[in-house]
């Protein structure tokens, strides 16, 4: 276990998102067509970012969407943040955005720009290669990978989730 | 260096002096899941206002693990809490019978 199928990546985006409508945080589904993998999960916020021309606080709207890869059979993580002037914040400013702890040689094995499997243009993304086996070391598998996914990985690029998303893992 | 760490540490037996104010102190119930070495003192104490990434490191150095691998912290086998949430808040939602049941396992994140 670990990887999973689109059609559970579906139904477990869509649980996702009932408990997101009971919590009231505004997260989309977003359908091009029911065909593979073309459904993601959608949110956007503002960030604080310190780090504009001359150092002072920007606020960067980012959007968070959360595809399947066909290749990991895994969810995955993508995301385009842009300046209040609309201007795109590039890789250099993502990695000083969110990981500024991290090593360069590191990062390149975290954080890049890939193909957004749904919409063919080159959104930033955080690696999905060890996503399998990371959540396969949850016991039991877990009842809501997506939800698992999210919150395990979400955190790295400021994405966080209620506690109460814990809670709702009533439905079988 | 994990002696230090656990003299400074919140983290102790039930027993200890409670040495914050409000002196109430969270029973926390440490599982391991997966490949990772179990502790063998499975409750512990944690100050409440600590933040899940401080238990993260404090699993880490304690199990003397590798830099490149990650402690993942998660409650109810699904969800993993965002590292700056504080004990208390975890606690108040997740608690059951006066203790917080945290599962931890290991793995490389990336690369």
């Amino acid at each position: 276990m670990g990887d999973l199928s689109w059609k559970d990546f579906l139904s477990q985006a869509k649980q996702f998102l009932e408990t997101s409508q009971k919590l009231g945080d505004n997260w989309m589904l977003e359908q091009k067509d029911s065909n593979e993998p073309n459904t993601y999960l959608k949110y956007s916020q503002k960030i604080k970012c310190q780090g504009g021309k001359d150092n002072s606080a920007e606020f960067v709207n980012v959007e968070y969407h959360v595809v399947f890869s066909v290749s990991y059979q895994v969810p995955m993580l993508v995301f385009q943040a842009h300046r209040s002037d609309g201007s795109l914040l590039d890789l250099e400013a993502i990695w000083r955005l969110f990981m500024p702890e991290s090593k360069a040689s590191d990062l390149h094995q975290i954080l890049t720009q890939m193909d957004h499997p749904v919409l063919f243009r080159p959104f930033m993304a955080l690696h999905p290669c060890r996503t399998a086996e990371v959540l396969k070391q949850f016991g039991k598998p877990s009842c809501n990978q997506v939800l698992t996914f999210i919150s395990l990985y979400g955190p790295h690029v400021q994405l966080h989730l209620q506690n109460a998303y814990g809670l709702s893992q009533d439905f079988t | 260096m994990a002696e230090t760490l656990e003299s400074q540490a919140a983290l102790s037996t039930s027993s200890s002096t409670p040495a914050d104010k409000d002196g109430s102190k969270i029973c926390i119930l440490l599982n391991a899941t997966g490949n990772v070495p179990i502790i063998k003192k499975r409750t512990w104490t944690v100050d409440p206002n600590k933040t899940v990434s401080w238990i993260q490191k404090f699993i880490h150095k304690f199990l003397k693990l590798d830099a490149s691998e990650q402690i993942f912290l998660y409650v109810n086998q699904t969800f993993a809490p965002a590292p700056d949430q504080i004990i208390k808040n975890l606690y108040e939602c997740h608690g059951t019978n006066g203790k917080l049941v945290l599962y931890y396992c290991k793995n490389q994140a990336w690369g």
